[in-house]
């Protein structure tokens, strides 16, 4: 079923490329075949992921006036979502 | 990208031999350095180890720059400082300035190792590159500033950081600051080796500036969902 729509498709560019039907209605520059790579598009700006984490470990220094040591299970947990987030 | 680009390449050799240029066809594999690698009989190999011998056998592999070697005195990141330190492509006088500030360093431990009493003998570390290493972790920032426009302003952004971006922030920051803040008559190594061994215990300016690079994220913390928004 797919072959033979391929089949009548390729039938209508010929016709609107032949100059037997009156006018072409199509006047391609370039030849009309697929590339096998597409173009390369703008990057999808992502969602800002790990604000929870980074959110909990500011506060954790809030508390503790920024010292490092008391906040190390925040630390780990923000930097395990950093790799999560860079992996996919 | 290199992976996908490498199905497709195949070896070529070109007309002007590659000896240690930079860019390589992606096919070219990394050179392996650490005899540890290599010193493993056959039988203690897992199947991906096996693959990457295997690998390496048939493919061609990069040549190895000046500055890796297999000696045990050879550390990257220590090639990094000295990279990041160097000027005019002065790469002697870099090396030159970090091997007195490791020795340096080594001089003043033993020193303070000597004068302890015998309880506290333990905790001073004498090994220079552990004291680097600590220092250079104690100074690493843990989020960053990005600055990002959004409508019509420009917000500073808390953003998580890359480990090489975090690295090399750190090394930057020691090297101006001992740069910068120094007496005119003080030499480079001796005021790296004050900044290092105060970094290390989580003192001097290095550390300060550290932490008000957090202050400011943590003020800022409220546009953090700006981030590509």
């Amino acid at each position: 079923m797919a072959a033979q729509r391929g089949v009548l498709f390729q039938e209508k560019v010929s016709r609107l490329l032949s100059k037997q039907h009156g006018r072409p209605v199509l006047k391609p520059n370039k030849p009309l075949v697929l590339k096998d790579e597409v173009a390369n598009r703008r990057v999808k700006r992502g969602g800002a992921s790990c604000v929870t984490e980074i959110s909990v470990l500011m506060a954790c220094w809030k508390q503790n006036s920024f010292v490092e040591s008391v906040c190390s299970v925040e630390m780990k947990a923000f930097y395990s979502c950093v790799d999560e987030a860079q992996v996919c | 990208m290199a992976a996908s680009i490498s199905g497709l390449l195949k070896p070529w050799t070109p007309r002007v031999f590659l000896v240690r240029w930079s860019r390589y066809n992606p096919y070219y594999l990394e050179p392996e350095v650490r005899k540890e690698a290599y010193i493993k009989p056959e039988a203690e190999l897992s199947a991906e180890e096996k693959e990457q011998r295997e690998l390496k056998s048939i493919r061609p592999i990069k040549a190895a720059t000046n500055d890796v070697t297999s000696s045990v005195f050879s550390d990257p990141v220590i090639s990094k400082f000295v990279g990041m330190m160097m000027l005019d492509g002065n790469k002697i006088l870099a090396n030159e300035i970090i091997a007195k500030t490791l020795e340096n360093i080594k001089r003043k431990q033993v020193d303070k190792y000597h004068k302890a009493p015998e309880g506290m003998k333990e905790e001073i570390e004498c090994n220079p590159y552990a004291i680097f290493h600590q220092a250079l972790e104690n100074c690493k920032p843990v989020v960053g500033l990005a600055s990002i426009q959004k409508g019509g302003k420009f917000y500073q952004v808390p953003i998580p950081l890359s480990d090489d971006r975090r690295r090399h922030l750190a090394m930057k920051w020691i090297i101006t600051e001992c740069r910068e803040s120094k007496h005119r008559r003080t030499l480079m190594y001796e005021k790296l080796s004050q900044e290092l061994l105060a970094a290390s215990v989580r003192e001097g300016n290095v550390i300060k500036k550290k932490l008000e690079m957090h202050k400011m994220a943590e003020a800022n913390r409220a546009y953090a969902h700006y981030r590509w928004a």
